[in-house]
């Protein structure tokens, strides 16, 4: 009978193999009619962005030039379905869940003629992540990290059926370059040249709001999208193809953000988002660009940081609270003493939750170690453990990055400088300066990348370069009872500089200055900087100065449309620019809307006893 | 004079600007060793430095694995951090050693400070599942213990899911995810845990032994 057995089947090998391989033949011949190839569903699964995949790791590719042609890709796919497999988790079909999964909707495969195999890695961990609702997560703007100034963007799965005190051990879906320690400078050149490579990852949530929210003082918004389930697996199949996938990093326009869109693209591939953006993808950006799909927001949550959480809880006391949890931290009040039983639950909470909050800050950044605090705060615990719970109201979210203008800007003005007329014409390429339009950004906080301004006066045909900036990033953090970081800031580029004699040559200008800030409360910021300045150019004896000298000025936020600044600066170049520096400015920015504003200005610069004045109406386009 | 002080000045203020991040620390560090459970041996690079709980200081260096033995579980290994916050890429998270749960790991670390690791061993034998649910409940606690602690300051009420995150996920972690009333008694017992050690890596230990995942 065994032997019987033995002579039918290889009897009807050669039968069967013939029979999959016409089957394996009628798929491709059908894909080939359908234009599956060039479907935008399997190009968002392959990342195809013109000619060329973005993903760099050959092992993606079951083609020899897959990389480059979706249809051998899609052919030796389908091949590699019917290919045995000794591991099923090896095979095509669990390595590529996705394409299996579209192609089979496609091309309505007949699991008589090719079975559909059990994947045992791929259930495991799709059981793991469970995944309910999907979230963008965008963690505001780090000002003292250039880079995270653009905020940054990734998701988060949320467990079926869990409600919000279940998000904290969701998967959060992070984009992220391998970027080794030692790197330093050469960081920033192989960032900006894609000499990085970028891979998905899955980590806890928790580890997310740790590092932005706990050390980094980030505020997180997070942006319930209404994905269906269907889509919502599509993404999380795709990710799974993922795991292995390496993608070119480049900062400006092929970063987290660039590649987050890429992934929500393959769940809705008719409006991809990635490809909206061409030379630069700023996060906030991308977000807005996500969010810009009809009814996908569902709902909104604002997660503030601990350092805004202590913030606010300040603001809310008075100086003699203040000073209470000033004592205790420094162990001159201990918890529990007649003195704060005294006082009413509420503030006796408001004060021991302060002082929490600060011990979890400090330890979070490692200032103090958990053993040093670690009696305080337990003396804390068991002090605050009789009272109320919690009833502070959170933080205000002011700064809804969806509400930000864009991040490039096309300028209109004319004005008067000393005494002539002239129009001008101006371009950024990015992001935001201090008097822009403040919703969606940080007060205090401007990044200006590539400015280039064009003027002409109206008794000279010609046109004539104003400015080329190249950079100028500026972190204005306000000092206050606990926190005392350095205002700074840094720039490079050309600018028109008047010196005197009617000179007013275009000089190069790389400068930075150090220094404090402080808020006034109601909007308004001061600051005081030491700036130190080196120009170049052939305006300037020897060709180059260096300068130093200090620079005070006034932000206000008058109205929610307007915003106001005042500033005065005065630098001393000893050995080639006879006298010192001034310059003196007033300016008002009125918001027209989300995405324009009119700018008035006006300056004085010069010599003591040769100034000039300067002044402007500017309209500028944010897009 | 007065022009050399302009260029230290100019290029002090440009170096504290940019870099000060870049450049840290000297040729040594101090670091400590937890393990969950205690006792594992810790090599660096092969070379045995002592026995957790640990406290050592070792030479800086790249390319340092660290690995914990410990007689009937599995040897973990960990590679000493990729400091992955540079000063100038806001895209990456600093400080995570676990990577993915698509890689399922057996063992796990958590470099919860500048100079702390944790370690969860896993039994020799133990299944994977039970494997990775000591992790997760280990890495969570060592990473967020001291907002653990101040949520178990506030009065454990009849609605424990309004007390705070924190600890409502560590109780779903370690018994059946529930309504608020199936929360409390096992928010009580936490409550008892945290205030009975001193240490994250106590409280973890403390932990996974009362909810039989040690």
């Amino acid at each position: 009978m065994s032997r019987l057995f033995l002579i039918l089947l290889i009897a009807l090998l050669p039968v069967t193999a013939a029979s999959a391989d016409d089957y394996l033949s009628s798929l491709e011949a059908a894909a080939q009619t359908q234009r599956l190839g060039d479907a935008p569903e399997w190009r968002a699964l392959l990342h195809y962005r013109g000619h060329a995949s973005e993903v760099v790791t050959p092992d993606f590719f079951l083609a020899a030039d897959g990389r480059h042609d979706p249809a051998a890709e899609l052919g030796a796919t389908l091949a590699a379905f019917f290919a045995p497999a000794m591991d099923a988790d090896a095979s095509a079909q669990c390595r590529f869940v996705a394409r299996y999964h579209w192609l089979k909707e496609q091309l309505h495969f007949d699991v008589a003629r090719l079975p559909e195999r059990q994947c045992p890695a791929f259930t495991r961990w799709y059981a793991g992540i469970d995944a309910g609702d999907l979230v963008l997560v965008f963690p505001a703007a780090y000002l003292n990290n250039p880079a995270s100034m653009y905020g940054h963007t990734f998701l988060r799965f949320d467990r079926t059926g869990r409600g919000p005190e279940a998000e904290l051990e969701s998967p959060a879906v992070n984009f992220s370059a391998d970027i080794a320690e030692g790197d330093g400078l050469a960081a920033a050149y192989k960032g900006l040249f894609g000499r990085y490579r970028g891979r998905f990852q899955i980590e806890p949530y928790y580890r997310m709001v740790r590092e932005y929210a706990d050390i980094q003082d980030r505020d997180i918004w997070e942006y319930r999208l209404a994905y269906t389930p269907a889509e919502r697996q599509r993404i999380l199949e795709h990710l799974w193809e993922l795991k292995d996938a390496r993608f070119r990093y480049y900062f400006f326009d092929r970063n987290c953000s660039y590649y987050l869109l890429a992934l929500l693209d393959v769940a809705r591939p008719e409006h991809p988002l990635a490809l909206r953006f061409v030379y630069q993808v700023i996060p906030g950006d991308a977000l807005q660009g996500a969010l810009s799909q009809p009814d996908l927001l569902e709902q909104e949550r604002y997660r503030p940081s601990l350092a805004t959480r202590l913030r606010t809880r300040l603001a809310a006391m008075d100086d003699t609270d203040r000073a209470r949890v000033l004592a205790m931290l420094s162990g001159h009040l201990t918890p529990g003493t007649m003195e704060l039983q005294a006082l009413p639950p509420g503030r006796q909470a408001a004060i021991y939750d302060t002082v929490t909050d600060r011990l979890l800050y400090t330890g979070a950044r490692g200032e103090q170690e958990k053993d040093d605090y670690a009696p305080l705060m337990q003396a804390v615990i068991q002090a605050r453990a009789s009272l109320p719970e919690d009833a502070d109201a959170l933080p205000t979210p002011g700064t809804d990055p969806a509400l930000g203008h864009g991040s490039m800007r096309l300028g209109l003005g004319a004005g008067s400088e000393a005494g002539s007329c002239y129009t001008e014409l101006s371009l950024r390429g990015a992001y935001h300066d201090l008097l822009d339009p403040t919703p969606g950004f940080a007060a205090g906080a401007a990044i200006d990348m590539g400015e280039i301004t064009l003027r002409r006066y109206a008794a000279d045909a010609r046109v004539h370069l104003e400015s080329l900036e190249l950079f100028e990033v500026t972190a204005l953090t306000p000092r206050d009872l606990f926190y005392q970081p350095l205002s700074w800031d840094v720039g490079a580029g050309w600018g028109r500089r008047w010196l005197g004699a009617g000179r007013r040559p275009l000089l190069g200008d790389l400068h930075t200055g150090l220094g404090v800030s402080y808020d006034l409360g109601d909007g308004g910021l001061i600051y005081a900087l030491m700036d130190a300045s080196l120009l170049t150019g052939g305006g300037i004896a020897d060709g180059y100065a260096l300068g130093m000298g200090p620079r005070a000025g006034l932000l206000w936020r008058a109205a929610p449309r307007l915003n106001l600044e005042l500033n005065a600066a005065a630098q001393d170049f000893p050995d080639h620019l006879h006298g010192i520096s001034l310059g003196y400015t007033a300016a008002a920015n009125l918001a027209l809307g989300r995405d324009a504003s009119l700018r008035l200005s006006w300056s004085r610069q010069g010599l003591p006893g040769d100034m000039e004045d300067e002044t402007g109406l500017h309209l500028y386009w944010y897009f | 004079m007065k022009r050399i002080a302009m260029v230290v000045g100019l290029s002090s203020l440009l170096t504290l600007v940019g870099c000060a991040t870049l450049f840290g620390g000297g040729s040594h560090q101090k670091l400590t060793f937890d393990s969950a459970p205690e006792g594992a041996t810790v090599f660096m690079n092969g070379q045995q430095l002592g026995v957790t709980p640990l406290n050592v200081d070792v030479e800086r260096e790249k390319g340092v694995v660290f690995t914990f033995k410990k007689d009937g579980f599995n040897t973990a290994s960990v590679v000493a951090d990729t400091h992955l916050n540079p000063w100038f890429w806001g895209d990456v998270v600093a400080g995570s050693l676990l990577s993915t749960t698509i890689d399922t790991a057996t063992n796990s670390s958590v470099k919860y400070s500048d100079d702390r690791y944790f370690v969860t061993l896993s039994p020799v034998g133990a299944g994977q599942d039970a494997a990775a649910k000591r992790n997760e409940v280990s890495s969570y606690i060592v990473t967020n213990y001291g907002a653990i602690g101040a949520e178990l300051g506030a009065p454990l009420s009849s609605k424990p899911s309004s007390q705070g995150q924190h600890i409502v996920a560590l109780a779903d972690m370690v018994s059946l995810p529930g309504e608020d009333s199936d929360r409390l008694p096992t928010l009580t017992v936490l409550h008892e845990l945290y205030t009975s050690t001193h240490s994250a890596p106590d409280f973890a230990n403390a932990v996974l032994t009362k909810f039989g995942m040690n």
